[in-house]
């Protein structure tokens, strides 16, 4: 009994000496165990960009057979002699025969293919007479997006991501152009001015090379696919996200239409 | 045995004192606080209004404007980093530490420790996973160069002009009323107006110079307000930042504990520019919602009336100025309303402040911008306003740069037997209500304030005139009988 108690004081008295020189002090955890966050980011994947020997094409048509979506007037209160009277803003751009212009074909996962660099080197978002021109524009993941502004006044460039860190940058019409922070994640990113509430565009970061705005006339292309069956997700800022189960061929073109 | 555990027991309380002597980081407390402790400490304090998820969606959120902060995407409005980044721990500990003036959120620098507030901060950052792969560095910043009045004109020019373009959504006055201010959302989809930069107490992260140079700088993420890091250099933010300064005090006024209506001779100022106005004090009456009664108004808009006041024994003038960001006209109209007690009582006995109670009316003069009068009107309580059948005011008002003033006018004795037979020399209760018809406020729904006393100077009679030199004679009467009296009984020499 006795040694036992002498024992246990022994090791004791070590241990507070050992805690007092700070080598066994438990470290405080100063990180709780996170909640859970409301949307886990995807991983950013590991594309591999390279030469495509014997790749495949895919196209199509992308178009809307729905009613028709009438443009909305704004009449605008503000920098009249800039942005004019009226601003029209046509969420459903359609030529005569249906077909949807800014809608976005992309291969959602892919692991492989042509690079990145593809899509090419500058990204570019002007503002000229108050709105956005284009109004997607496909940003690939490491690159940066250039913001002009074309028309001499105050606009200031906010976009609202989810992954990729925010950016709110005032532009007066003294900087004709500033460049937004590399994007990181791929996402959808919406980019307004407050300034003029009626202005709005899309960022859409992409992390592989297959990814297009679909023309006036709703079509598109991507080339140098490498043979393979992949996801293929359309998107419309107003209309929503179709996605397709596509098989691309060596050296052959797939058709893939879509209709909203 | 029992000996045993109790000496265990002591040595483990022994060591851990030691431990905390010794670093300086593990303080006795951070050796209490396990990670849990950050979570207990948020579901105690943070949670009612930020919500178990932490997305600003809790049980109290839904009467508060602006909304509690969303934590699940690391928007933040006051950091000391660049634009889109996430804050450091110490904006964070700082916000939480300090509170944010004009907002729900509490300063709980007095009720935690250093330590809970670093656990709390920690558990919040939990919320995103964006604290798990960026770190956070504040803005590199120069150090105040100091005020100055060159600085502050360079300011008021990037201010207005096209080199920052502020008066775009805060106006030209810098009251919050710019062209772009009336349909601003914030990144959550909430309704959000401009600072009005001539109240910087109201300031959320504070109404320093300093702290506003930080807010240029870098933004506050979440909300329209962009940074300007990109475009304007130090030199120019700092003369920006004492522009902004130069507009506001730090400290709200203080409540005076009466408004004083001097006396003039002559015809009273009929418009708010007369220079006459001049000899009045400005009076600081802060407004709240009116939360007595349904309808209920927990985020009214008007945050408080200026108010100066003149007589000339005969009419009494007010000029009464308040900021509002939007007049609004037509069906939902601005209004606002001087209160007095139709009566006086011995006892100092007052009306209900929430425009009278049965059997004790009161007066109230409105004006209201949908029918643009200014009306008196008898009340006994809710929803019990009516028109006197004699109207005996007189006035105008004006808006402009975001701000009405009002002039009002009437006579001290009135044949009027519902009026008030406002008297001089006495101190009189007077209150304000306002409403702003743009954000919904209307009848009950306003701003509201509790009884102010209003004291007309009165003229001092003759007779007053004679008692100084009264006391000057008699004085010196005094003195001469007692220098006599010294003198009389001093001992002689010899």
């Amino acid at each position: 009994m006795t040694r036992r108690l002498l024992l246990s004081i022994g090791i004791l008295l070590v241990l507070a000496l050992v805690a007092a020189c700070g080598g066994a002090a438990p470290e405080p955890t100063s990180a709780p165990a996170p909640p859970p966050a409301a949307t886990a980011p995807p991983a950013p994947e590991g594309y591999q960009g390279g030469a495509v020997t014997d790749g495949g094409t895919l196209t199509g048509m992308i178009s809307y057979g729905g009613p028709p979506i009438e443009p909305e007037e704004v009449t605008v209160d503000k920098d009249n002699a800039v942005c004019g009277d009226t601003i029209v803003l046509t969420s459903v751009q359609t030529d005569s025969a249906g077909g949807l212009a800014n809608a976005v074909v992309r291969i959602t996962e892919i692991s492989s293919g042509k690079p990145l660099s593809e899509l090419g080197s500058s990204f570019v978002l002007d503002q000229q007479g108050c709105v956005y021109s284009p109004t997607v524009v496909i940003v690939p993941v490491g690159s940066a997006l250039t913001v002009l502004n074309s028309d001499g006044i105050l606009h200031n460039v906010h976009t609202t991501p989810f992954d990729n860190p925010p950016l709110n940058v005032a532009q007066p019409g003294t900087q004709p152009e500033i460049t937004s922070d590399e994007f990181t994640f791929p996402e959808v990113i919406p980019v307004d001015c407050d300034v003029h509430q009626w202005m709005h565009a899309t960022i859409v970061a992409v992390d592989n090379p297959y990814a297009v705005v679909t023309a006036a006339d709703g079509s598109f292309t991507l080339t140098d696919v490498p043979a393979g069956t992949y996801q293929v997700e359309v998107w419309h800022l107003e209309l929503g996200t179709q996605t397709f189960q596509v098989t691309v061929e060596a050296g052959g073109t797939t058709t893939q239409n879509a209709e909203y | 045995m029992r000996l045993s555990s109790r000496l265990t027991a002591g040595l483990i309380l022994a060591g851990a004192g030691l431990a905390a002597a010794q670093s300086p980081l593990a303080s006795s407390s951070t050796l209490i606080l396990q990670p849990a402790a950050g979570e207990a400490i948020y579901q105690q304090r943070c949670e009612i209004c930020h919500g178990t998820e932490g997305d600003g969606s809790g049980p109290a959120a839904a009467n508060m404007d602006p909304r509690p902060r969303d934590f699940r995407r690391g928007w933040y409005k006051v950091r000391s980093t660049t634009t889109g980044q996430l804050p450091t721990d110490a904006d964070l500990v700082q916000i939480i530490a300090e509170g944010m003036p004009g907002t729900t959120m509490p300063a709980w620098g007095a009720i935690l420790t250093p330590e809970e507030l670093q656990a709390v901060a920690d558990y919040i950052k939990g919320f995103s996973r964006r604290f798990e792969r960026e770190t956070p560095e504040p803005a590199p910043v120069v150090p105040a160069p100091g005020s100055s009045e060159e600085r502050i004109g360079r300011g008021a020019q990037l201010f207005s002009g096209a080199g920052a373009e502020c008066a775009k959504c805060h106006g030209l006055a810098g009251r919050g009323d710019g062209s772009s201010a009336g349909e601003l959302m914030d990144d959550f989809g909430q309704p959000i107006v401009p600072a009005d930069l001539s109240a910087p107490w109201y300031f959320r992260g504070g109404p320093s110079a300093e702290d506003i140079y930080l807010r240029l700088k870098t933004g506050l993420t979440g909300s329209p307000m962009p940074s300007y890091a990109d475009v304007l250099s130090d030199e120019e933010l700092w003369d920006l930042a004492y522009y902004v300064d130069s507009l506001g005090e730090d400290q709200a006024p203080q409540l005076q504990p009466f408004i004083l209506a001097r006396m003039i001779e002559g015809p009273l100022p009929t418009t708010a520019e007369d220079p006459i106005w001049q000899q009045a004090e400005a009076s600081y009456y802060p407004l709240i919602g009116q939360l007595m009664r349904e309808p209920r108004n927990f985020n009214s808009r008007i945050q408080a009336i200026w108010v100066r006041a003149l007589h000339n024994g005969s009419e009494l003038a007010l000029r009464l100025e308040w900021n509002d960001r939007f007049a609004d006209q037509g069906q939902s109209f601005d209004s606002l309303a001087i209160e007095f007690p139709a009566e006086l009582f011995e006892n100092d006995e007052r009306p209900y402040f929430v425009f009278g109670e049965a059997g004790k009316p009161v007066n109230l003069w409105v004006w209201d911008a949908g029918r643009d009068t200014i009306e008196e009107q008898s009340s006994e309580g809710a929803g019990s306003r009516v028109a006197q059948p004699t109207q005996d005011l007189t006035g105008r008002v004006a808006y402009a740069a975001g701000q009405y003033t009002l002039v009002v006018a009437r006579s001290l004795a009135t044949s009027d037997v519902a009026d008030l037979q406002i008297p001089q020399g006495e101190f009189v209760p007077i209150a304000f209500a306002a409403w702003d018809g743009g954000s919904g406020e209307q009848a009950e729904s306003g701003a509201i304030g509790s009884w102010q006393v209003i004291y007309l100077e009165q003229p001092a009679p003759l007779v007053s005139y004679a008692w100084v030199p009264a006391a000057v004679l008699a004085a010196t009467a005094l003195e001469w009988w007692a220098a006599r009296r010294v003198r009389d009984s001093a001992p002689k020499l010899g």
